[in-house]
């Protein structure tokens, strides 16, 4: 069921967007995300996360723009039975017992792995008797993962999965969702705003900020590529004519530069240190338009500060 | 897709089959009893004779029983449940416990998934539709039989008799379903889309009540001289409205005949006035229904719900592919 073409993009978007009323949720997001990582999409409340996931679950219309989800549109029929959804407060029908949801996944899936599910649930300590209304908050999540996983998706998707998981439940969550990726290869998109909760998980990040897509690469790439710099406010120039700066922080003497570098810094005089994930993933929040226009607008803004 | 909508709605589905037997059941217990009445003293003999001398029985039958019961009138409100109970929440409730993303996000389509619900609830309504109809026929037998035969008025023409036989239960409960799951598409929200299925109904339902007699067909008309007895109609017909008119047939109005025979506070006892409208040739008339339309009647009733509920299940069809979520 896992079998898949690694060339074609489990996620691809052109010019999505998504407007309520006058409000755009979501707009000229532009992705192309590879097959076979944990990609992590982050962004703050209200950034667009859960309209791109739903735009993908095939449970919304885009208002303009192209989104293909392993190669096909999010509500042909052939997609439907190769991803899985779990929406954000884990929807289960709360007078469906435990077991009465994984004949519901039987009952509306051609292909249903009601054995690993079920083993997956047990091994929780989850009885199958229990109605769903009453079940913990960890054990919906587990309930609904599992359901979703039971699909055998290609492409699983999960809008803010942990978010409000006690942190045991959300380490039970993730080990049990890393433990099927490992097993599998299946793509998983799953979006938090709080990195916090997705930098162990993730191989991949896309950073969603003011309704639009600021950063999209893999953890490794983004580490390699940027730096922090500290050094003289009188050299800040020389930095930004050669390098893409994110944010920077500059008093009469001393520049703070967090940078996409193009190409290594020698110059003795600044001292240079790898950006954390969690540092480079706020400075993109703070400074909205970097992704969207990274050397021009910063630069200018970097000389503001200097005068 | 079937065993997950029978797993969904059996709570739905079984009260219903509940409240139907429990319904059946009080029906066949009391039609029996005056069944077995009507044979006892020999009614349902004499009428299968066409004797034209079961008046005293048919008398003696309905002082025993009455008519129909006024409870009747609450049967007849009884399509309205489909609406309130199965319609307003099969989408509504779906969105409002956020659920449609975990159903509409399985391997079948929004459009199935909708359909087979919808089918399985048309399936439940001409079923219910039948054994209310039937077991309503079954109690109304003897009093079908005595209309037939012109002993009484009070027959399937009329309400409530109307509104629980034949197929109108079926027209008004296909269009209480279809109300109550437009609405419910369209508000999202269980509560308020009972609601307007509840306004929705009565006000459509209400109207109908008297709009069948009148705007379907056009009603028949006897008239003779103007007398203190009413004008004989047809058995098992249903009466509306007796006007006056003139000799030539224009309509006129009890002022008008105030004025032409006296006030009928004046002097004179009222059969003086009775001969001086009659020699001045006025004519009293009766407007009706009679019962050989009974199955017309009952057709343009029920396909004009039927209608109205094909337009509104094709809105919530159509509103839950493209517009909810």
């Amino acid at each position: 069921m896992t079998s898949r073409d690694d060339a074609t993009p489990a996620v691809e978007t052109v010019g999505l967007g998504r407007r309520y009323g006058r409000r755009w949720a979501l707009r000229e997001c532009n992705l192309s995300l590879p097959a076979g990582h944990v990609i992590g999409l982050v962004g703050p409340n209200g950034a667009g996360k859960t309209t791109l996931l739903h735009i993908l679950a095939g449970l919304l219309e885009p208002t303009v723009g192209l989104a293909r989800v392993l190669g096909a549109a999010p509500r042909d029929l052939r997609t439907l039975p190769r991803i899985g959804f779990v929406a954000q407060d884990k929807p289960l029908y709360g007078r469906f017992t435990v077991n009465d949801m994984l004949r519901m996944g039987a009952w509306m899936n051609p292909s249903w792995d009601r054995s690993s599910a079920e083993a997956r649930l047990t091994g929780l300590d989850i009885p199958l008797g229990q109605r769903c209304g009453s079940l913990s908050g960890g054990q919906r999540a587990q309930v609904a993962l599992a359901v979703a996983l039971g699909k055998q998706p290609g492409l699983l998707l999960l809008d803010e999965p942990v978010a409000n998981l006690d942190p045991l439940a959300r380490r039970q969550f993730l080990q049990v969702l890393l433990e099927h990726v490992a097993a599998t290869g299946m793509t998983v998109v799953l979006s938090s705003h709080l990195l916090a909760d997705l930098e162990r998980a993730c191989d991949y990040l896309v950073l969603l900020s003011a309704s639009r897509v600021q950063l999209s690469a893999t953890t490794d790439e983004l580490l390699h590529q940027h730096r922090v710099l500290a050094g003289p406010a009188e050299k800040a120039d020389s930095i930004t004519r050669a390098h893409a700066v994110v944010q920077s922080s500059v008093t009469d003497r001393l520049a703070n530069l967090l940078i996409r570098a193009d190409g290594p810094i020698h110059d003795p005089d600044w001292s240079v240190r790898p950006a954390s994930l969690e540092e480079l993933v706020l400075a993109y929040m703070s400074e909205p338009l970097a992704g969207a226009a990274p050397a021009l607008t910063l630069a200018g803004s970097a000389q503001e500060g200097s005068r | 897709m079937i065993a997950m909508t029978w797993r969904q709605h059996r709570a739905q589905l079984l009260i219903a089959v509940g409240v139907l037997a429990a319904l059946a059941a009080y029906l066949l217990i009391t039609g029996q009893q005056r069944a077995s009445y009507a044979n006892s003293i020999g009614l349902t003999a004499c009428l299968a004779a066409k004797s034209q001398t079961c008046g005293p029985l048919a008398e003696a039958f309905v002082n025993r029983f009455g008519g129909i019961p006024q409870v009747f009138t609450l049967a007849a409100g009884l399509p309205l449940l489909a609406g309130l109970f199965w319609g307003a929440p099969l989408i509504a409730r779906e969105v409002e416990t956020g659920t449609y993303r975990l159903a509409w996000t399985q391997s079948v389509s929004r459009n199935r998934w909708l359909t087979v619900k919808l089918l399985t609830f048309l399936a439940a309504i001409a079923a219910a539709a039948a054994a209310l109809a039937l077991s309503f026929s079954a109690w109304l037998r003897v009093y079908s039989q005595l209309s037939a035969a012109g002993y009484t008025d009070i027959d399937r023409m009329g309400p409530p008799a109307f509104d629980l036989t034949g197929i109108a239960p079926l027209g008004t409960m296909l269009f209480a379903f279809a109300l109550g799951t437009a609405a419910g598409a369209l508000i999202r929200r269980t509560v308020p889309a009972m609601a307007v299925t509840l306004g929705g109904y009565l006000g459509a339902v209400l109207p109908m009540e008297s709009l069948r007699y009148t705007a379907f067909l056009r009603p028949l008309h006897k008239s003779g001289p103007f007398s203190t007895n009413t004008i004989p109609v047809p058995p098992g017909a249903y009466q509306m409205n007796s006007g006056y008119s003139t000799a030539s047939g224009r309509p006129v109005s009890f002022r008008d005949l105030a004025k032409a025979c006296g006030h009928p506070q004046g002097g004179g006892s009222i059969g003086i006035r009775v001969s001086c409208l009659a020699q001045k040739g006025f004519h009293i008339s009766q407007t009706y229904q009679p019962a050989s339309r009974y199955w017309a009647l009952q057709g343009i009733y029920t396909a004009s719900f039927a209608a109205a509920a094909i337009i509104l299940i094709g809105v919530a069809v159509w509103w839950t592919a493209r517009r909810v979520s």
